[in-house]
């Protein structure tokens, strides 16, 4: 291989790295009761958001970090962190000419092009600037077929009833560290519910964002498709470069009633900080689906190429009879990012069925490990789960792990695990530049061909950002 | 009566040379220090030793009768009953074949350097009695498989049987360990055995588990291996109350091989857990592992093995296959097949299932005109029977088909009959 080449790619800077200067309306560093009361009043959340966020802190006193994965990190100082960040005017803008033209500026340079927004190929956008929700799109149109999107703010004083309903369902504020962190200090977020029977017309997205230095960001995602509803969402990141570790701990709540389906897709292009491991994002987020009724249908569709640590589990709880849970991955880390990802499938209903496939990269000094449960309950009869696991190497420094848990406890279960890792082949390689390829664009075809099974999972839009992420992040690592 | 107390009065009754008497007081130390093992332990998640802390458990009586008619076996025999040598082929010399206590200065420097993490090897440093030795010289191939018995006669005892292995350049021997108990009366076998191949030298190694409904069997097995050396163990737990079973083999040089099969039965109220780690040291060093697992009744199997590659070693290969059938609704499979890589050059795979029988094969069957149950038989015996690979090689499928046909779970009549339900 290239040893050129491959410090080419090393060097490789973070394309989307700037830093928007706008004034911030900041909490003091750290945190405490008070702190969690002040994002509660500021917010000016009913009385139960602050009980139930008091709750989750008193929870998160007693509880200690996990430690049990393989990523590495210096220790997270949770009083230096801001927990409450928003722009400047954070009563929310009425129309476009409102918002602060810099932050206008800032969406240009990611490339929502919020001003020509009805023509972004017909997805609506719902950006998260730092901690509160600016602009939110395609209002009207949802709004007619009853559909709610809309920041989470928003939605605790819209629609308390149904935040009151599902928030806390599925992932309850005492679930994880940081999921009960999330809890108590979440920021803001994003709010979907689709009635009955509805079938959301366009892909719902949303851009996060971090901005502010030291603001930790605090999302939570509720989605909840009633009885026959269908609903794709896209989640899809970019952040400023920054020196310091910024933490992410997000939450995102999937309730999918019977005959309902939600298809949930990321694509995760944080910064991973410099080619010597320093500043990046931590992220490190809880996601969790439930189908709670019957032949319910989730699926979760990621590709996660950006963060320091990536540190997630999107699973699936299959509690209504012949439900779905499905779960597709790409997973690439090069120089010294660490990703531990993978999901959980619980079958508690009958005739449950899951999918998973997961395909991790390594090259550089790059630690990639697949972790992930299958649980058969025993009132699961005839489950039936498969699972993929596919590890790509390149470079004689990096990792790959692979960690499978099954639990079955009902006979009539079928469940399958298969898993490989090997690097790229020298005679694939060799065959295609015997055609006149360059090693570059054979490692390219071959990645791709890798990660085709999870690609022909995202929507359109996505899928071509998928590929070109994956091309960025891999010009000349060849093994 | 705590454990710690139980286990301290029993040193305190076990007379040994004094070359090891320092290192049994320094064991049991390190013992107490740690404990046995809890289910905060990940490694120990499924498996609860409580019952050990509740029975009040005894270094066998060394005068008590423990004569146990012996069965043929078709090698050269060193049989125990409680830890006792009761029998002793003479077939092979004693500097071959003989006891721990009385192995020979360079040999006996090994005891105690494969297992120094595991609490309950350290467990058996401490007490264990008599032991076994085995050092096959260089080049030195006895046609003859070596036997090893450990009965189990009285109630209530804890035995702890250790075994040392050292075989040297380019020697080639089978080991069979048989482990078996008197009657379902409470026991714990807690065994150890550290085996070490020099460069060339090649072992195979069976392990047979049998014991009553009272047994309490953990087991460590841990290999060295040093360059084109061969490792090949076949591990049958067939019986026994709770199982757990500990293997860990290190390739350590390059051009080592391990192959490691294994099959366990857990039907009734059994508990059966396999740990396996395989580090990939060295360059070119190979893997194979299949293990089979069968859950009926109430039982629980659990399959954890651990595949290492470290950092630098090239061209490591390994392959884990971890089968299951679950017969029943009562019971419970669990698999953990894991890697864990830090090197590019390897080709590693693993694979994992856990299902019922096929039902097309039954129905197959069943068109041949083969009663259902006769049929689950068959093709129980079929799956069970796959495992057995490396006992053909080594002449004794004869010797383990009927005890292995023996152990096989016995299905009610509606087993594999799916449920129709309104």
């Amino acid at each position: 291989m290239g040893n050129d080449d491959l410090r080419k790619q090393l060097a490789e800077q973070y394309r989307w790295g700037f830093v928007t200067d706008i004034e911030q309306d900041t909490a003091p560093l750290g945190l405490s009761e008070d702190i969690v009361r002040l994002i509660s009043a500021k917010k000016g959340e009913p009385e139960f958001m602050l009980e139930w966020r008091l709750r989750a802190y008193r929870h998160w006193l007693t509880l200690k970090e996990p430690g049990w994965s393989t990523v590495r990190h210096a220790p997270i100082d949770y009083q230096g962190i801001h927990y409450y960040a928003a722009p400047r005017g954070s009563a929310g803008p009425k129309s476009l000419a409102e918002v602060d033209p810099q932050l206008l500026a800032t969406y240009e340079k990611l490339g929502i092009p919020l001003a020509e927004r009805e023509a972004l190929a017909g997805v609506a956008v719902d950006a998260v600037f730092d901690s509160v929700s600016v602009a939110t799109t395609f209002k009207d149109k949802l709004e007619k077929l009853g559909i709610v999107f809309c920041s989470f703010s928003e939605a605790v004083h819209k629609h308390p009833d149904l935040v009151r309903q599902y928030l806390g369902s599925v992932v309850p504020h005492t679930d994880n560290f940081f999921a009960s962190l999330n809890s108590a200090v979440f920021s803001d977020g994003s709010f979907v519910y689709v009635p009955k029977g509805v079938r959301c017309p366009m892909e719902l997205s949303t851009y996060f964002r971090i901005n502010a230095r030291n603001s930790g960001q605090f999302e939570r995602t509720l989605i909840v498709a009633d009885e026959g509803a269908y609903v794709s969402y896209l989640e899809g990141c970019t952040a400023p470069m920054r020196d310091e570790n910024q933490l992410h701990a997000a939450v995102v709540e999937l309730v999918a009633l019977k005959d309902a389906r939600i298809k949930y897709s990321t694509v995760q292009n944080w910064y991973p900080g410099d080619a010597e491991g320093r500043g990046g994002i931590y992220n490190f987020v809880t996601k969790r689906g439930e189908c709670r009724g019957e032949r319910a249908h989730i699926s979760w569709t990621q590709v996660e190429t950006g963060s320091a640590i990536t540190w997630k589990y999107p699973s699936c709880v299959l509690t209504g009879d012949g439900s779905v849970g499905e779960f597709y991955s790409v997973a690439l880390t090069n120089n010294r990012q660490q990703a531990d990802t993978g999901t959980k499938m619980i079958h508690v209903g009958r005739d449950t069925r899951s999918t998973i496939v997961s395909k991790g990269i390594s090259a550089g000094r790059g630690s990639n490990a697949y972790r992930g449960l299958v649980k058969v309950l025993k009132g699961a009869d005839n489950a039936r789960n498969h699972s993929q696991c596919d590890s790509l190497l390149m470079g004689p420094d990096c990792a790959a792990h692979t960690f499978p848990t099954i639990e079955v406890k009902n006979p009539s279960a079928r469940v399958e695990h298969e898993a490989s890792t090997s690097r790229i082949g020298e005679d694939q390689l060799f065959y295609l530049r015997s055609r006149g390829l360059s090693e570059e664009d054979a490692v390219g075809l071959i990645v791709n061909g890798f990660c085709k099974e999870v690609f022909n999972e995202l929507p359109m839009e996505f899928a071509v950002e998928a590929q070109k992420l994956l091309a960025v992040s891999l010009e000349g690592a060849v093994g | 009566m705590t454990t710690d107390t139980l286990y301290t009065e029993a040193l305190a009754r076990i007379a040994s040379p004094g070359w090891l008497a320092d290192g049994r007081r320094l064991a049991l130390d390190r013992y107490l220090a740690s404990g046995l093992p809890d289910t905060r332990d990940e490694d120990w998640r499924y498996t609860s030793l409580e019952q050990l802390e509740r029975q009040a458990l005894r270094i066998p009586d060394a005068g008590a009768d423990t004569m146990l008619a012996i069965e043929d076996y078709p090698g050269a025999l060193m049989a125990f009953a409680d830890n006792r040598l009761i029998w002793q082929d003479t077939r092979l010399p004693t500097r071959m074949l003989g006891t721990l206590e009385d192995a020979e200065a360079p040999v006996r420097y090994g005891l105690g350097t494969l297992s120094e993490d595991s609490a309950l090897a350290q467990l058996n440093l401490a007490l264990w009695q008599e032991g076994v030795c085995l050092h096959a010289p260089a080049v030195y191939r006895p046609r003859l498989p070596v036997f090893l018995r450990f009965a189990a006669v009285q109630a209530e005892v804890m035995l702890h049987p250790r075994v040392l292995v050292v075989m040297e350049p380019h020697s080639d021997a089978i080991l069979v360990e048989h482990y078996l108990a008197d009657g379902d009366a409470p026991h714990w076998q807690n065994a150890v055995a550290e085996i070490f191949l020099k460069p060339g030298a090649h072992l195979t190694h069976i392990r047979l588990i049998e014991g009553g409904e009272g047994a309490t069997h953990t087991h460590l097995v841990s290999v060295h291996q040093g360059r084109d050396s061969q490792y090949r163990g076949l591990t049958l737990s067939l019986g026994g109350r709770l199982v757990r079973q500990d293997i860990q083999v290190t390739l350590a040089d390059e051009g080592a091989e391990a192959r490691l099969d294994g099959l366990f039965v857990a039907d009734g109220r059994r508990h059966v857990d396999h740990h396996l780690r395989i580090d990939h040291a060295a360059s070119h060093t190979t893997s194979r592992t299949t293990w089979r697992g069968m859950a009926s009744g109430r039982g629980r199997g659990i399959f954890d093995g651990r595949v290492l590659v470290r950092h630098g070693t090239l061209q490591a290969d390994a392959r884990q296959d971890s089968r299951n059938l679950l017969l029943s609704p009562h019971a419970e499979i669990d698999a953990k097949p894991q890697l864990e890589i830090y090197s590019d050059d390897v080709k590693c795979g693993h694979g994992a299932t856990v299902g019922r029988l096929d039902e097309d094969a039954l129905f197959y069957l069943a068109s041949r005109g083969i009663d259902p149950a006769t049929a689950r038989d068959m093709l129980l015996l079929g799956f069970a029977d796959q495992a057995l690979g490396l006992a053909d090689d080594a002449g004794l499928r004869d010797w383990l088909q009927p005890r292995l046909a023996a152990a096989l779970p016995v299905l009610p009549k509606a087993a594999n009959t799916r449920e129709v339900r309104p």
